[in-house]
């Protein structure tokens, strides 16, 4: 057991490259979704793959390093977050979604596709909420992670997810039914 | 189209919509590989493998002089919990047998032990009434549940026919979420759990007549560890440690 675990190194040159080329647009896509910015986007990318490649010896099995390098992703850009905007703005698990003013569009909004409007003010309100829920959001619904792999992945408790996806959730919910000019999802 | 397709289609699009990087793919390999090789340089030296094996041998062997035992009988059953604490990591271990002496010190016929590999198992909700009637032992609810907690979910899990093992999610006006797991072992069965001492507290505590493991994390999530014959508990939440024991102590 000892020689399975010793004879793991870190990667050469190659297999690390091979690594990027597979995983460079599903981490940057990651990272942007998080940070909805993309020079912090583009920092997160670069952290991500130097932790990557410190760390990938501890990668048990290589079918889930899209789930893993992800992980990583969410994580950094999260911290990245942190760093450059300060805590303020990158809440807590705890603490609900700013509560940014809704400003009514201009007229030409009644005239926009049904269809769209939805899909715009979804996104609007995924994107106004915290950092940590659009990340169980991506690992949950994009990723299709299940929950117990992203409780593992980020070594949080499978309740934690459980309640940051409802809260996610209701929160976007809320946002959109409270939304003067749109209540485009019914009640439960 | 349903609000969850809606949800997803909407997401995967825009998870596709992205600014491009200031930077193209080339250049921030480069940049990479810089911050790679710097890191090399200033990287310490570990010790060599061999020391680190030994180092571990040691500390499991000293680790083992802390441990705590504690065991309760009923019926034919035994049910051990073991505590084991090395230092930075606390392994709790869960037996039940159905022998009538567990202390003999007689080596367990290593024939008859079996391995699963942990994976995640295919699972299916359904109501409480479904799930009862796909599994054969009695599914137990908590008739005690504080701060407004209704049924959200019942789910099944399928790693064995017929199944063993549920989980009932509940969950409240503020969105917390408790979480009972119920698991069937009408055989000779053992488990282990290893949690990081920086991260989790835990402590023994006293459960309807019996014991129970309290786990505290972090993230303010507890989790209640306990056996009775033939059934393992974990219920996990970021309720109080009164509340969960209430709950824990109220199923039927």
């Amino acid at each position: 057991m000892l020689k399975k675990i010793f004879k793991k190194s870190e990667p050469t040159h190659e297999e690390f490259r091979l690594v990027y080329d597979m995983f460079y647009s599903r981490v940057y896509r990651d990272v942007y979704f998080i940070t909805k910015d993309c020079h912090l986007a583009q920092d997160a990318l670069q952290e991500t793959f130097v932790k990557a490649y410190k760390h990938m010896n501890r990668l048990e099995d290589k079918e889930r390093m899209g789930a893993w390098i992800s992980t990583i992703a969410t994580r950094t850009a999260i911290d990245v977050l942190r760093k450059r905007k300060g805590a303020r703005e990158v809440l807590t698990e705890d603490i609900m979604i700013q509560e940014k003013n809704m400003e009514e569009k201009g007229s030409d909004t009644l005239h926009i596709v049904e269809a769209n409007l939805v899909r715009e003010e979804l996104l609007e309100s995924i994107n106004e909420i915290s950092a940590e829920y659009r990340e169980v959001i991506l690992l949950r619904y994009i990723h299709e992670l299940s929950i117990r792999e992203i409780a593992h992945s980020l070594n949080i408790n499978e309740s934690t997810v459980k309640t940051r996806l409802h809260r996610a959730r209701k929160k976007i919910k809320e946002k959109v039914q409270h939304d003067p000019k749109r209540q485009w999802i019914g009640g439960e | 189209m349903s609000e969850e397709h809606k949800w997803k289609k909407y997401l995967k699009e825009d998870y596709h919509e992205v600014e491009e990087s200031p930077h193209s793919k080339d250049e921030n390999w480069e940049k990479i590989i810089m911050e790679v090789s710097q890191a090399h340089q200033h990287q310490k030296k570990i010790p060599k493998k061999s020391l680190l094996a030994v180092a571990m041998i040691v500390v499991i062997v000293i680790g083992s002089a802390f441990v705590q035992t504690n065991q309760m009988q009923a019926f034919d059953w035994f049910v051990k919990m073991f505590v084991t604490t090395d230092g930075n990591t606390t392994q709790i271990n869960q037996t039940t047998t159905e022998e009538k002496d567990v202390s003999t010190g007689a080596l367990p016929d290593f024939d008859n032990i079996t391995t699963e590999e942990v994976q995640d198992e295919e699972s299916k909700e359904m109501t409480l009434e479904e799930a009862q009637a796909d599994t054969d032992f009695n599914i137990s609810t908590p008739t005690y549940l504080p701060n407004s907690y209704q049924l959200e979910s019942v789910t099944i899990f399928y790693d064995k026919a017929p199944a063993t093992h549920v989980q009932i999610e509940y969950v409240n006006d503020g969105n917390d979420v408790v979480t009972l797991h119920q698991t069937y072992q009408p055989d000779d069965f053992a488990d282990a759990k290893v949690v990081d001492n920086e991260d989790t507290k835990i402590k023994t505590i006293a459960l309807d007549g019996g014991e129970a493991r309290l786990l505290e994390f972090k993230d303010d999530v507890r989790q209640i560890i306990w056996s009775t014959p033939q059934m393992n508990w974990l219920l996990e939440g970021t309720e109080n440690e009164r509340n969960l024991i209430k709950i824990a102590e109220s199923m039927e």
